[in-house]
């Protein structure tokens, strides 16, 4: 039965760190959101909370994303609920005007923004628009690693978007702090490391934030980025060393 | 037991006002070997109950009729089919009006695929026994499941202590189903339950009444939890704490809780079983 009462926004994700980060990030653009661990947890929520968004982590174990879609779709009840599946991989039935369509290698904070938005324009965050950003460009002229000193250094607070070619990845910073980081299948802190080691050409957009609503995140990274920084420094240190090694031997 | 191995397959009625809960049900229950039917309404599933189904999970909260109301009507006209409700409120009074309605449990919404399946599993000996009874045959062809009715707490409290230190036997029983086990080397005491978690016998210190519950949920759920590791039927549980023993074990249709000196006594008490049960 209907009662109408829950959070605005349901995470859907077998993944529960992935679902609360989620989460996490729509409330603190300011909506209520809960998570569910699968399709059937999903949809037996659903039924009592009615949630306006439902957000579909492509990687659904009991039923598949279709399935949870097909079935959304065809209950009057959740019909015109909004549905997020990021990604690539769409159902067929996928498309609808309830549906939200995000382009390939869309970063997920930036596609929940543009989900937020199907539920109002005004008020939802701008995370998909770089014009929104406070800071942007290559990371080719600006390494991730100055730009994670200039954060702590200004004790800045918001999310870091990157693009490793097609790779989209972010970091959540609060008060200069890495707290969350997400690129592709890794845990928060391997996402970490893998950003600050990779030499991949890539670009980055800054969107500012502030700190109060990210004070009840759920923190994946938990090493001081003071920490993370020295270590990422001492790593491109022994690589450059390795390299010069290795031009000496050869010449 | 695996519902896929059972022909005729088991047939379960959905009973949920919620097209989305009752397909989501039947995507997770049909690739499982449960074969489903299902009905928007209570009143929908009264009229659908022929031929019978072997199971209904019925949501409660429901537009007119209740779940509750349905299963005090199959119950009522003596329809022997195991009901299982669901529904997103499972206090004290749900659990106590699904028992006196005649309810062999609820779910509590929402619930994961991994909540589902290890709750309905022991009703499917339930409901082979219970069609048995109605083709009039022996159940012997199913699977020997040791399973018995679960009542699934929707959140289990923690396991009310038991007694704080080991009594001499008393009441102890010359006949009954508990005759003999008195006597063996290391037992200090027995609560048999039935099915339905009455208490059938005993002798030696009181166990407390909700034990009754968590015997039934221990025993279903590490039935289940066996079948699953692939290694035959439950066998037994043992509990230890604060330097007391609990065995407990399927027994019939019901559960043994024997209060035990330690865990060596264990294997006399199920010698004592096997004899009983031959």
């Amino acid at each position: 039965m209907t009662s109408g009462d829950g959070a605005a926004c349901l995470v859907v994700s077998p993944h529960l760190s992935r679902a609360l980060s989620h989460a996490a990030l729509i409330e603190a653009a300011g909506w209520s959101a809960t998570t569910a661990a699968g399709g059937l947890h999903a949809l037996t929520q659903i039924e009592r909370e009615r949630p306006a968004l439902v957000t579909i982590d492509p990687a659904l174990e009991d039923l598949s994303p279709a399935d949870l879609h097909e079935i959304l779709r065809d209950d009057p009840a959740t019909a015109q609920t909004v549905v997020l599946i990021p990604g690539a991989q769409r159902p067929a039935r996928y498309g609808g005007p309830f549906d939200v369509s995000t382009p390939a290698g869309m970063s997920a904070p930036a596609a929940l923004a543009l989900a937020l938005q199907t539920l109002d324009a005004q008020a939802a965050p701008r995370w998909n628009d770089p014009e929104g950003a406070a800071l942007s460009g290559e990371l080719s002229t600006l390494p991730l690693t100055d730009i994670l000193l200039c954060a702590q250094e200004l004790q800045l607070s918001g999310l870091l978007l990157i693009h490793l070619g097609a790779q989209p990845a972010h970091l959540v910073l609060r008060r200069g702090e890495i707290i969350d980081a997400e690129c592709g299948e890794r845990t928060a802190p391997q996402a970490v490391t893998h950003l600050l080691a990779s030499r991949v050409p890539g670009d980055y957009r800054f969107h500012l934030m502030p700190p109060e609503p990210l004070g009840e995140y759920p923190r994946g990274v938990t090493v001081p980025t003071a920490r993370l920084l020295m270590e990422a420094a001492v790593q491109e240190d022994h690589a450059a060393a390795d390299s010069s090694h290795t031009a000496l031997e050869a010449s | 037991m695996n519902p896929a191995d059972i022909h005729p397959p088991i047939t379960v009625l959905v009973v949920d006002d919620s097209v989305s809960v009752r397909k989501a049900l039947e995507r997770i229950l049909a690739p499982q070997g449960y074969q489903i039917r299902m009905a928007d309404s209570a009143e929908n599933a009264l009229e659908s109950l022929e031929p019978l189904p072997d199971l209904v999970l019925a949501d409660i909260l429901m537009p007119g009729m209740s779940g509750l109301e349905l299963t005090r009507i199959m119950t009522d006209r003596g329809l022997n089919v195991p009901v299982m409700l669901m529904s997103g409120i499972v206090d004290e009074v749900t659990q106590r009006d699904a028992q006196a309605a005649g309810a062999r449990g609820v779910l509590r919404k929402p619930f994961t695929p991994a909540e589902l399946l290890p709750a309905i599993a022991p009703q499917v000996q339930v409901a082979l026994d219970a069609r048995a009874e109605r083709g009039g045959h022996s159940p012997a062809a199913a699977p020997a499941a040791s399973a018995a009715p679960a009542a699934v707490p929707a959140s289990p409290e923690p396991v009310p202590s038991a007694p704080a230190s080991a009594a001499p036997v008393q009441g102890a029983p010359a006949s009954g189903p508990l005759a003999g086990l008195n006597v063996v080397s290391g037992v200090e005491g027995a609560v048999l339950y039935s099915a339905d978690g009455d208490r059938v016998a005993q002798f030696g210190p009181d166990l407390p009444e909700s034990f009754a519950m968590y015997a039934r949920f221990l025993v279903t759920a590490a039935a289940t939890a066996s079948h699953h590791l692939d290694r035959g039927d439950l066998g037994s549980i043992l509990l230890s704490y604060a330097g007391q023993t609990l065995l407990l074990t399927p027994h019939r249709d019901g559960q043994l809780v024997t209060l035990l000196r330690s865990g060596d006594a264990a294997p006399a008490v199920t010698r004592w079983q096997a004899a009983q049960l031959n």
